[in-house]
């Protein structure tokens, strides 16, 4: 009765090491993917998924039962209480991670059939997805991937149990790098499609510019290297003094931090839903001064702001997320920054902002809170009284920064009342946005139009028409309104003109500061260490322009380079080659392939020669061993034959009887040997039934 | 009505599947016999691909694009993957060794690997069962030695056609499932389970004069008692061969018998008993007599059988006490 126990026995009835190994594969790769989106999982939510791990983990180890159904019923209703409470503040992307976190815990912790473990696998896959929304480096890519592999395996080695574990990982490793190329050809080639509806951003802590700027904010962007956008351009790199990366004007001050002010996007939402054209489109001069043409990419930030140089105009024929330019110039997204698709974008050097609503924009921009800061009002009227032109009062006050001794710094003292007087006539010590700020707030008082404008200025070189902004670069300005038009004022580049035309770092050296203050600075300075980085920043910027900003352009581009010009017919053509070219693939990987080994060549050499001796003495070997075949036959061979002949046997007979072991054997097998002699052999049998036939012929004709 | 549909469906199935996959001993897998189609599991996954992709598509995430496309690219990949694995496999069944009703039969059936290289060779689980059937039958391609015992659980005596038994493999990932449903040719005979019971055990004497024949109705002990133990010779039956001695003296030693010198035994059963029951009894009787190796012939309605002894003549025995009132066309078998 034996027999049919070993027939009738469930599958996964055993509980090895092995048969547990799965299990404990998949809750490690679990494991590193919630640690991987710790940044937008619940504390609460980490805890339990932790929780989950070690319990899988502990019956690895114990073999113990796992928890029962009634306990994990339990932990699940708890959860979406406290879920549901906690999901109103933390936005409906990150509740779905934190949901999907906890039926992946939940289910962890009692897998019973084999639906429990495909669903683990499943919903791991989607977390995975998710983890893409916040890490787009290659770095994320590769780590991402290597969770896959682990992920596959634990299929793979519940799907056939008692494999090795090292036959099922190389298993797994050959599907991925075959399946890599169809993948990538399928990236290459799939069109790539504009967003189909707009889906819920994360509600993380911001990075980059923020919708109002309090003087000081600025300066802690200041401690952050992190980037903001790549810019590429075509051409040359315009001139540091050009680059103004404008991100957003803000018009309205309460006396302490300036904001975009509500009636410009009442406004903008007007002028939207009347229809009417931008005003770049009015005002460019299209015909004149050929554009520079040049692409963004932004770092995911989830805000819809692009940095466009002074004037730009998007071209939106190639970006999959559209750009519109607003009323005040500046340019936003039709939808959130998510991804690192580029966007392309036309500089207009010469052009300049026009006041396309220059009454609402003189109303808007000339109110300032008279209640405090009366230090200031008092003194600009009195430099108001002494210029006629508002950009002589403008250029008076510059001047005043230049003369009266302020000074660049990273962490002015903090001015809570009356900002604007403590910082003019107190402090004289401050950060971009303080001197901004303060210019705005006297052009005002002045009765000039004028906003505050915040964005990047400069940008580090990568390589060739390559230019990195980063956190640090982060700036504030001046515009001022005069005859129709916005004119730029940077009152910073009055107190640290090397802040604009060198960088940040070297405007700070100069008045003795550092931005970054750890201990590594020091460690970072060194040439080795700048090279490395400037690799990493290098890949990176690769990455982010090939991969991560691959588009229709790029796709276009592509296929153009290939193709040609692209018709329906070519668009046909490369749909049925991509099919090709996977088929093809598919042939290689899955054919199979009859290499014959080594040995069997030598083999097959061997017997081919005792099948040409035979040819030639005409005396069947039958089933005689080689050497006493040759003897045999010896009469009828001349001493050249039978020299390599019995050569040959004894090479072939010390390779087959010489006792060895197998690795040995596969390293002196002589095959190069034994088809030097079987091609001499060859020659000397030609060469000698040539003589015979000679000497058949002259007997015959005496 | 749905019962009939259902039933014309499955004989429209059946008569595809003969033309499609004829009945061989030997069955090499190849694209022919073998089905492939995603399992549940697969679906979910082609499910979560394209979700990944729709998310990709919609967060502008181009590495998100990727991962959905290799996950395809896995998918279609490891479609080749499970037919080749499958299609590596011979499978062949040795003819089934006559059972007892009451016994559940097995169907040995080979597994082969035609690649040498035990690198590759077929591997995963290999599901089996009989098609129509629910119960399922696991055997581990990796691990286990290439023969595989596929229960037969049959109730009825008689000559059966056996089913087609159907092989399922979802290796290496469980994405798809690859099947086929093999018709091995084989026939089962089923003998009848024996059952304890009264029958007329007729002795009839060595020589040939009928008058000294002795009606003995006995019930099984009582006729053959034990006489001897006599040495023993070439030839004589192994079943008499009194192993407990052998194994105490090491010198082989027979049993013999009082009566099996100098009578042979007609089995018969009253014709009123009920068939099935009849066959039953008659098959213990058969069993009961060869083990003590007497030898015995059948008189049973139809079945007229001359006494002699020998497990071919047990083998006729019961295969006629098997096949009583069979008409010349198999049963279908109905196997649970």
């Amino acid at each position: 009765m034996n027999i049919f126990l070993t027939a009738l026995t469930p599958p996964h009835s055993s509980r090895s090491v092995n048969s547990e190994l799965p299990y404990l594969l998949i809750s490690l790769s679990f494991g590193v993917l919630i640690l991987s989106l710790s940044e937008a999982l619940l504390s609460w939510v980490l805890l339990l998924s932790g929780c989950a791990v070690l319990i899988r983990l502990a019956a690895f180890a114990k073999h113990r039962s796992q928890a029962s159904m009634r306990t994990i019923n339990l932990l699940a209703v708890l959860s979406l209480f406290a879920l549901a409470w906690f999901g109103l503040s933390i936005g409906l992307l990150n509740s779905m991670i934190n949901l999907l976190a906890i039926a992946c815990s939940l289910k962890l912790m009692l897998i019973q059939q084999r639906r429990d473990f495909h669903l683990l696998f499943c919903t791991s896959l989607f977390l995975i997805g998710c983890g893409f929304i916040f890490a787009l480096s290659i770095y994320a890519w590769v780590g991402y991937t290597s969770i896959l592999f682990i992920l596959l395996l634990s299929l793979a080695l519940y799907h056939s149990p008692g494999k090795t574990i090292i036959g099922t990982s190389s298993l797994v490793a050959t599907l991925l790098a075959k399946a890599l190329p169809i993948a990538i050809l399928l990236f290459l080639v799939m069109p790539q499609l504009p967003p189909l509806w707009q889906m819920p951003t994360a509600k993380s802590q911001q990075t980059g510019l923020a919708e109002s700027v309090t003087p000081g904010d600025i300066a802690s962007l200041a401690q952050s290297s992190s980037l903001a956008f790549t810019a590429t351009f075509d051409n040359a790199v315009p001139p540091m003094s050009a680059l103004y990366w404008r991100a957003m004007t803000l018009e309205s001050f309460d006396g302490k931090t300036w904001t975009i002010s509500e009636k410009r996007k009442q406004a903008e939402r007007q002028l939207k839903s009347m229809d009417r054209p931008p005003p770049l489109s009015a005002s460019l001069p299209f015909d004149d001064n050929n554009p520079i043409a040049y692409q963004l990419i932004i770092e995911p930030t989830q805000q819809r702001w692009v940095f466009g140089l002074e004037v730009s105009a998007p071209n939106n024929a190639f970006s999959s997320n559209n750009v519109g330019v607003q009323f005040d110039y500046s340019l936003r997204t039709r939808l959130p920054v998510m991804g690192k698709k580029a966007f392309y974008l036309s500089y207009y050097p010469n052009a300049s902002v026009s006041s396309p609503l220059e009454v609402f924009d003189r109303q808007l921009n000339l109110t300032y809170p008279t209640d405090s800061n009366q230090k200031t009002q008092a003194w600009v009227t009195s430099i108001a009284k002494q210029y006629d032109s508002p950009h002589a009062i403008a250029l008076a006050i510059m001047r005043y920064f230049n003369e009266q001794g302020f000074t660049y710094t990273l962490e002015p003292n903090p001015m809570p009342s009356s900002p604007v007087d403590a910082f003019l006539f107190e402090e004289r010590a401050g950060f971009c946005a303080h001197y901004a700020s303060s210019m705005t707030y006297a052009l005002r008082v002045a009765g000039i139009p004028a906003r505050m404008v915040s964005g990047y200025q400069g940008g580090e070189t990568l390589s060739e028409g390559v230019l990195q902004i980063r956190q640090y670069n982060a700036h504030a300005w001046v515009e001022a309104l005069i005859d129709g038009n916005w004119v730029r004022y940077d009152p910073t580049s009055m107190v640290a003109p090397s802040r604009l035309s060198i960088g940040l770092e070297h405007a700070l050296a100069e008045f003795g500061e550092q931005r970054n203050k750890s201990v590594f600075s020091r460690l970072t300075g060194g040439p080795l260490f700048l090279e490395v980085q400037s690799w990493f920043r290098q890949l990176d910027y690769s990455w982010s322009k090939w991969v991560l900003g691959f588009d229709k352009k790029n796709q276009n581009d592509l296929l153009h380079k290939l193709l040609g010009e692209i018709t329906s017919t070519r668009l046909t053509i490369i749909l049925l080659s991509t099919i090709a070219v996977i088929s093809l693939l598919l042939i290689l990987y899955f054919a199979p392939l009859r290499l014959t080994s080594n040995e069997t060549k030598f083999n097959r050499l061997f017997l081919n020669a005792m099948e040409s001796l035979e040819r030639y003495s005409r005396q069947p070997r039958g089933n005689k061993a080689a050497r006493h075949y040759l003897t045999h036959i010896s009469n009828e061979l001349n001493e050249e034959i039978k020299r390599i002949a019995s050569s040959a046997i004894t090479t072939y007979e010390s390779y087959h009887y010489m006792p060895r072991n197998a690795d040995e054997k596969k390293k002196t097998l002589p095959l190069n040997k034994m088809k030097m002699l079987v091609r001499q052999l060859n020659a000397a049998i030609a060469k000698a039934s040539t003589r015979n036939q000679k000497r058949v012929l002259s007997k015959q004709h005496p | 009505m749905g019962t009939v549909i259902k039933k014309t469906l499955s004989t429209r199935f059946l008569t595809w599947l003969d033309k499609r996959i004829p009945a061989k001993r030997q069955h090499t897998l190849d694209l022919n016999s073998i089905f492939i189609l995603p399992t549940t599991f697969g679906w979910a996954f082609i499910v979560m691909s394209l979700s990944l992709f729709l998310l990709g598509t919609n967060y502008q995430n181009n590495i998100m694009l990727l991962m959905s496309y290799l996950l395809i690219s896995i998918m279609l990949l490891s479609l080749f993957y499970t037919h080749r694995n499958m299609a590596k496999l011979t499978l062949s069944a040795a003819p089934v060794t006559p059972f007892h009703a009451d016994v559940t039969g097995v169907t040995v059936i080979s597994i082969d690997s035609r690649q040498q290289p035990k690198k590759y060779q077929a591997s995963g689980l290999l599901h089996a069962k009989w098609l129509g059937a629910t119960t399922q039958y696991c055997h581990n391609l990796t691990t286990e030695p290439s023969t595989f015992l596929l229960p037969i659980v049959l109730i009825e005596r008689g000559m059966h056609r056996l089913n087609r038994v159907t092989f399922m493999c979802e290796y290496p990932l469980g994405l798809y499932k690859c099947w086929t449903h093999v018709d091995f040719d084989l026939t089962a005979l089923v003998y009848p389970a024996p059952t304890r019971g009264m029958a007329n055990i007729v002795a009839i004497a060595h020589d040939d004069d009928v008058k000294n024949e002795a009606s003995l109705r006995n019930t099984l002990q009582g006729n053959t008692d034990f006489h001897t133990l006599a040495d023993y010779e070439q030839g004589q039956p192994l079943n008499r061969v009194a192993w407990k001695q052998v194994a105490k003296s090491g010198k082989w030693v027979v049993k013999t018998f009082d009566e099996q010198e100098h009578a042979q035994h007609y089995l018969s059963i009253n014709n009123s008993i009920e068939t099935e029951k009849a066959l039953s009894i008659l098959t213990f009787h058969v069993l009961e007599m060869d083990s003590k190796g007497i030898p015995y012939g059948i008189n049973y309605k139809s079945i007229h059988i001359t006494p002699s002894f020998g497990s071919q003549h047990k083998a006729d025995c019961l295969t006629a006490l098997a096949r009583f009132g069979e008409a010349d066309s198999l049963t279908q078998a109905v196997s649970a």
